[in-house]
């Protein structure tokens, strides 16, 4: 069985390039044929919002649909949504609203190394 | 002593992340990774040198480090890698991930 690493992200898609960072370590992880959850918490929920368009700098909303397409499970925590006002709906397809108990937790359980991109 | 990588994104001028590796861990056990603004730490000579005390292994993400304006030559300290090699040193050649 696939080893697993998750990659734990909390900045926000614009001012630093963690999120970025995030998803190109995940997407190197899944190359290389391991499984891979993501859980977004804090500012990072922005990173999942569907329509961004930064024109100059990568788009991580794409590069979270990427790899969502490409069998990443990705999860973020919904207090940290809501907080923000955003509603259920505006997350690109294939990302789950979920929590830190409910998601992160088993996420950490099953994962052979976290990763947390994070300042 | 457990075979560590520890990932530093910060800048040299945000967190000296030396005393942090040298507090968790051996250097011959420490294998550091630096993404973002953490690459100047190998191109500074005083952080360079700092890393190099307290690490045996220092990897930098080449596409950070170009980004900036940088190349393996400029490096004071450790080597360009891809993230494909970091991937390995998480999953493969380490045993536990500490995000300084």
């Amino acid at each position: 069985m696939a080893k697993t690493m998750t990659i734990l992200w909390r900045s926000g898609s614009m001012m630093a390039m963690d999120a970025n960072v995030a998803t190109k370590l995940a997407k190197a992880a899944l190359e290389k044929g391991y499984k891979v959850n993501m859980f977004g918490y804090g500012e990072g929920i922005t990173a999942v919002k569907k329509g961004q368009a930064p024109k100059r700098f990568p788009n991580v909303g794409d590069e979270l649909q990427e790899l969502a397409d490409a069998g990443a499970t990705i999860s973020l925590c919904e207090t940290c949504y809501a907080a923000r006002g955003f509603q259920r709906g505006e997350e690109i397809e294939g990302v789950k609203i979920g929590s830190l108990t409910n998601n992160l937790f088993v996420f950490v359980s099953e994962s052979d190394r976290l990763v947390t991109i994070a300042r | 002593m457990v075979k560590t990588a520890f990932v530093v994104i910060r800048s040299p001028q945000e967190l000296d992340a030396s005393r942090i590796i040298a507090g968790m861990s051996d250097r011959a056990d420490a294998v550091v990774i630096l993404f973002e603004d953490a690459v100047y730490n190998a191109v500074l000579a005083d952080r360079a040198d700092g890393l190099d005390r307290v690490a045996g292994d220092v990897q930098v993400a080449r596409d950070d480090l170009e980004a900036r304006g940088y190349e393996s030559s400029d490096l004071k300290v450790g080597r360009a890698v891809e993230y494909a090699d970091i991937v390995d040193t998480i999953m493969e050649a380490t045993e536990r991930t500490v995000s300084a």
